[in-house]
């Protein structure tokens, strides 16, 4: 175990770098660039050859994408198998390729719904719904958006530093670490309690708002957009018919 | 005001960052930008108030794979901004404050198309970043990498500063002058949708938590 030539203050770089990950983002090959930026220490650290080194640079320069979280299980688990490889051990560099192509699409899917679909959307919804109900009575109703940064991140940061050391202690089976984190039960929690918090903030506007015939209107709003949610129409949209039916009214009366 | 200008387009090309060239902290939410650039400019509740409507409802944008949604954080930004300062010159008649917001509001959504239409061009573009690495480790020079990198996230800075002080610049002189325009009945509309405007974004975001 002691012959490692990767040190977990690299694994650190890798975390720092990460954040680039998209920084060069590209319609051919996607989050290349940034990979091989977020993997370059550990690359030269491990080829100290410059025509080694060379070589592995122009493979991590293919086509990669994922979710930009996960990415840094992927690193680490591509510094395990690039320290192993140039220890001469028998991992091959299409090996390399093909891991980070399976995973690649694994994470992106596992990341885009339990992030983008249900962790950033309940957490902010957190936050909006904070604002309204204390925006009048509090003060502190700015401190919503701070909670809201340290709840998301909380869970974000966990992911970028785990996914980094873990990914590169256990290499492919770092997918255990999803499951300790039971990220189904996230998601489909975190939609239950997201839509009990829509229906908390409408009956609090509904009770306290203005005189009756506008609470009505409020409510009839809500439930009508509820109701047309087949039709698809874009949250922009809207907000235009809503515009234009409001002057429409108001012209008319 | 132009120093706040200024200062507020700096900060919006660094929250436009946010939204995929650096980090993905969540700062170019609305609900953390709208916040921030009213504390900037003196107005914090103001922009407590747009950061939240706007937060809900686009609550449901998520770019998936490589589709490119509307740009938030540019909206968010440039409807604080321009809401806080022409309230500030039209503080005397402040009947239809709420009129105002709404029309700031309906006119700044569009500039996150515009924006993402930018966006893809630029994302073509580096392309062409790509081809030339490829050429460069070849040669060996692998010091480009980092250098390239850099450069497109000034380039992505740059793009996001550019874009609100445009934005904000035209419209803190056209938008002034075309609000004296407005009849009576649009005024009305408009304030009673800005009134309705939390319904509809709680719908949307009833939505998008039933239907995933």
């Amino acid at each position: 175990m002691d012959n490692r030539i990767v040190r977990k203050s690299d694994l650190y770089r890798i975390f720092w770098r990460s954040f680039c990950l998209q920084a060069v983002w590209n319609f051919e090959r996607m989050q290349n660039l940034g990979f091989l930026y977020t993997l370059a220490p550990v690359l030269n650290k491990l080829y100290p050859e410059k025509e080694q080194r060379i070589q592995s640079y122009k493979r991590h320069l293919e086509f990669f994408n994922t979710h930009p979280y996960f990415a840094n299980a992927l690193a680490g688990i591509v510094a395990r198998l690039e320290e192993e490889m140039a220890k001469g051990g028998e991992v091959k560099p299409e090996e390399i390729t093909t891991v980070k192509m399976s995973m690649g699409g694994a994470f992106g899917g596992i990341g885009d719904s339990l992030f983008w679909a249900s962790w950033r959307p309940f957490t902010a919804l957190l936050a909006c719904v904070l604002v309204i109900i204390y925006l009048k009575e509090w003060e502190g109703a700015w401190l919503a958006p701070l909670f809201f940064l340290l709840l998301y991140n909380f869970l974000h940061f966990h992911i970028r530093i785990k996914g980094v050391i873990e990914g590169y202690e256990r290499k492919t089976k770092v997918v255990r670490l999803l499951k300790k984190m039971r990220y189904t039960s996230t998601i489909s929690s975190s939609h239950l309690i997201g839509s009990g918090l829509v229906l908390l903030a409408v009956t609090v506007i509904f009770l306290r708002q203005w005189e009756a015939m506008k609470s009505l209107l409020f409510l009839a709003l809500f439930l009508s957009i509820v109701f047309l949610r087949r039709l698809r129409i874009s949250s922009a949209k809207l907000v235009y018919l809503l515009v234009g039916i409001c002057c429409a009214v108001a012209y008319i009366f | 005001m132009i120093a706040e200008i200024l200062l507020v387009s700096f900060i919006g090309g660094l929250l436009s960052l946010d939204v995929s060239a650096w980090g993905q902290i969540m700062v170019s939410r609305p609900i953390v930008c709208g916040p921030l650039i009213g504390f900037l400019l003196g107005d914090l509740k103001t922009g407590l108030i747009i950061g939240a409507l706007l937060e809900l409802i686009w609550i449901n944008v998520i770019s998936v794979g490589a589709a490119i949604p509307p740009d938030v954080t540019i909206v968010a930004v440039a409807c604080t901004t321009l809401i806080v300062l022409t309230e500030r010159t039209l503080q005397p008649v402040s009947n239809f404050q709420s009129s105002y917001r709404m029309a700031i509001l309906a006119l700044t959504m569009p500039l996150g198309k515009i924006f993402g239409i930018a966006d893809v061009k630029q994302r073509k573009l580096n392309a062409h970043f790509v081809h030339y690495l490829d050429r460069e480790v070849t040669k060996g020079n692998l010091g480009a990498v980092g250098k390239v990198n850099y450069l497109s996230i000034f380039l992505f800075f740059l793009k996001g500063f550019l874009f609100s002080l445009i934005a904000i610049t035209v419209g803190v002189y056209v938008l002034p002058k075309l609000f004296a325009y407005l009849p009576y009945d649009i005024l009305a509309g408009l304030d009673f949708a800005y009134r309705l405007l939390p319904a509809l974004g709680l719908a949307i975001a009833f939505n998008t938590f039933r239907g995933l």
